[in-house]
């Protein structure tokens, strides 16, 4: 009988804790359920690439939509990967190739200079994947570049005393190297803020893939008697930049702007003459009578 | 005014300072000056510790970004500015004019100059993110720059209010040489060094008197120059709030009323803790004091009314968005209690002579002192975030400032750091000019010293 009791007691009390887990998982459920129906932002994606001079770079730019407005998406971390998303492999130099943070305009911008030399995989054909981790305000989300290994050399020749330059572009098909014709180049004068284009407009590569352009005789030049000029190969496909440059022994010497006016956005050294004599006066005049006054304090020392 | 300025004959006043005797002589703090140099100490370890971290990462830890360059740090230089200013009118204008009651308090409005541009030109270095650089601003200095004339003008003032310091303090130095004897052997080695050998000769009053007039002459254009520059700092800079021809005049009249209400404050503070030095700093000083307040903020009410009346009144472009932001917006709150308890409220009550009683004056510098302060802000911060190039494409953040905790620290810092220069002044240095208040009375400075060093 008692035995029965406590049968039926254990029962009852097995009922209760199962409804109580019940409630419980039914609670938590709905609770995970709630942070799940949470909408993520999914952020969108502007991938581009450049290659100075052998350097190449990937610039990740993010943002999302707000009604009409593109807000950036800032602090948050970029993961970049090679051919796939996995760890790295030191053998073929593929997979995760670092990560970096956004800054206040959503822009990361990878230097792959150092990462690229550990590719192993003898491709002449990169993809690179950008991809955002875990957040809770943005949706788990990638977006892929394709980097072709494009080739440009550049070379220069003086006749009659003109100097022309030669940039010869090539690209890689069923990995063979071989020129590129037709294809738009542009050849550059770099100066401090910026290029100028020279040689014809809208210079296209021959059947041997090379464009060629004099350079004006009067354009100034480098400080060390050189001059830089770049050949730009735009991937107009990709979004990405190839160019190299090359300094070129130049004669022009660069213009020295000397502005010696005396005005008052001059240099101090050229500050305006009436200005100088009346400041010069007052601070003389004031700090003259200031060293009299310390010079009493000497006298008063001197008379006790 | 009689009683401050009425004659004595030789009788009277040995007799007044054998009153006063020892009483005249720094003395240890108490209980109370001891809290209130720990807490100074306290205050002023704090600010230096996120200076450290600020020398070590960069203007980055402070609310500061391109908008807003100039923060807490730059209005609390022009509040220190505007303080150092007082040192010019009570000592050398009232002393030029002959006031007669302005003895008893002219060393206290000395020491408060001097605290004040010292720490103007410390905070100064501190709004740099590269202190280090300083040194450039003498190497490639430009003459052409309002900045550099800031630097050669607070140089300047503060060396000449360190005489207008010293030089009648040397009396003084002397008196504690020879009167303090159980005193630490370093601080009576620094009375004989600071002393510079004074021994009552006629010829060194003369001197004394001498340079007196000099400085007090020299004070006045430099004093002016200082905050005028301050003010150009400003008004040379085309913005919204400060392109204004009025902002020199404007500056020195608020410069000379938060300055008044300073030295007010520390009359009656010094009163409070120095029992027997009410015979010396009066009631009726405190009403003269109190007039004077009211004179300032009359003339600092005329020239607030031209700075805000009239681009009020047209409210033209951007310069309309600032004032708008003064008047009703975000500023509107901070902007009218200054105005209401840093002016109207203390030139209401200090308009009559009950008001000008010592606790009730004192309430009104402090009112004055606080409002002036944020005054500064006001002049600094709203205009900042209103350049005329709209603000586009910039964060968030770039478009608002909030002084972080690092800044308020450093600037409180720099505020206790003034405060303990002139308690310390207090502590080690005789803060009533004896000789200079028997002078005011027709004693002769040799009557005063034969007495003043003899022992009852």
């Amino acid at each position: 009988m008692i035995h029965n009791k406590t049968y039926l007691q254990l029962k009852k009390t097995k009922r209760v804790l199962l409804l109580l887990s019940l409630i419980f998982v039914f609670v938590a459920r709905s609770f995970a359920g709630n942070d799940g129906e949470a909408t993520k932002i999914t952020p969108n994606f502007k991938l581009s690439y450049k290659i100075i001079d052998g350097k190449p770079s990937i610039k990740v730019e993010l943002s999302y939509k707000d009604g009409k407005k593109f807000i950036p998406v800032n602090n948050i971390i970029v993961n970049l990967y090679l051919s796939e998303v996995r760890k790295f492999n030191p053998v073929t130099g593929e997979g995760w190739m670092g990560n970096l943070v956004t800054d206040d305009d959503g822009v990361v911008e990878f230097d792959l200079s150092d990462n690229f030399k550990r590719i192993k995989t003898g491709a002449h054909v990169f993809n690179f994947i950008a991809s955002i981790g875990t957040d809770p305000k943005f949706e788990n989300s990638s977006e892929q570049i394709t980097v072709n290994d494009v080739r440009i050399s550049l070379s220069n020749s003086v006749a009659d005393s003109l100097t022309t330059v030669v940039a010869k572009l090539s690209m890689f098909k069923d990995s063979v190297e071989s020129p590129a014709a037709k294809t738009e180049i542009k050849l550059l004068i770099k100066r401090t803020f910026g290029a100028l284009p020279f040689g014809e407009e809208n210079l296209s590569t021959d059947e041997n893939g090379e464009v060629s352009g004099v350079l004006p005789k009067d354009i100034p030049g480098n400080n060390d008697k050189t001059i830089t000029v770049a050949a730009r190969y735009e991937d107009q496909e990709n979004d990405g930049i190839i160019e190299v440059t090359k300094r070129i022994p130049w004669s022009v010497p660069p213009i020295e702007h000397k502005f010696t006016k005396r005005t008052l956005w001059s240099s101090g050294q050229n500050a305006p003459v009436p200005l100088v004599i009346v400041s010069v006066t007052i601070i003389f005049t004031i700090w003259g009578i200031i060293f009299y006054l310390i010079s009493l304090l000497f006298k008063i020392k001197k008379l006790r | 005014m009689e009683e401050t300025n009425k004659h004595m004959s030789e009788k009277e006043a040995i007799e007044m300072l054998h009153h006063y005797n020892d009483d005249l002589l720094p003395q240890k703090f108490g209980k109370a000056g001891k809290i209130w140099v720990v807490f100074l100490v306290a205050v002023i370890v704090f600010g230096l510790y996120n200076y450290v971290i600020q020398l070590k990462k960069g203007l980055s830890i402070t609310g500061l970004s391109d908008t807003v360059s100039w923060g807490i740090y730059i209005s609390n230089f022009v509040f220190f500015v505007a303080v150092s200013l007082v040192g010019s009118l009570i000592t050398a204008v009232l002393n030029l004019l002959n006031v007669s009651w302005r003895a008893p308090i002219t060393r206290m409005a000395e020491i408060i100059a001097v605290a004040g541009i010292i720490f103007a030109g410390l905070i100064i270095i501190v709004d740099m993110g590269r202190p280090d650089r300083i040194i450039n601003m003498f190497i490639h200095g430009r003459i052409q720059s309002p900045i550099m004339w800031d630097v050669i003008v607070v140089t300047t003032y503060m060396t000449i209010s360190l005489l207008f310091l010293y030089f009648p303090l040397l009396p003084g130095i002397s008196f504690c040489r020879d009167r303090m004897k159980n005193i630490p052997k370093w601080q009576h080695k620094m009375y004989k060094i600071l002393a510079l050998g004074w021994n009552n000769k006629p010829a060194q009053y003369k001197m004394v008197k001498k340079a007196i007039t000099i400085l007090s002459v020299l004070i006045i254009p430099v004093a002016l120059s200082i905050h005028t520059v301050t003010s150009w700092l400003f008004a040379t800079t085309y913005r919204p709030g400060w392109d204004s021809t009025n902002f020199g005049a404007y500056f020195v009249a608020g410069a000379f009323m938060v300055g008044a209400a300073a030295v007010i404050a520390g009359m009656y503070v010094i009163r409070h803790f120095y029992n027997k030095y009410d015979e010396l700093i009066t009631d009726k000083h405190f009403d003269r004091m109190g007039r004077l307040l009211v004179l300032l903020s009359f003339i600092y009410l005329y020239f607030t009314i031209n700075e805000y009346f009239i681009p009020g009144y047209k409210m033209k472009g951007d310069e309309g968005a600032h004032l708008k932001e003064l008047f009703i917006g975000h500023y509107a709150p901070m902007f009218w209690l200054v105005q209401i308890f840093g002016m109207f409220i203390p030139i209401i009550v200090l308009l009559f002579p009950q008001g000008r009683k010592p606790r009730s004056i004192f309430l009104m510098s402090v009112f004055v002192i606080i409002g002036a302060w944020f005054k500064r802000y006001l002049i600094v911060i709203p205009t900042m975030l209103h350049p005329f190039l709209p603000l586009q494409q910039v964060p968030e953040s770039a478009k608002h400032y909030t002084a972080t905790l690092a800044e308020w620290s450093i600037t409180g810092a720099s505020l206790a750091g003034a405060l303990l220069v002139i308690t310390l002044f207090i502590r080690y240095f005789p803060i009533i000019s004896i000789w200079e208040v028997a002078e005011e009375r027709g004693v002769s400075h040799y009557t005063i010293y034969k007495h003043l060093n003899e022992q009852e």
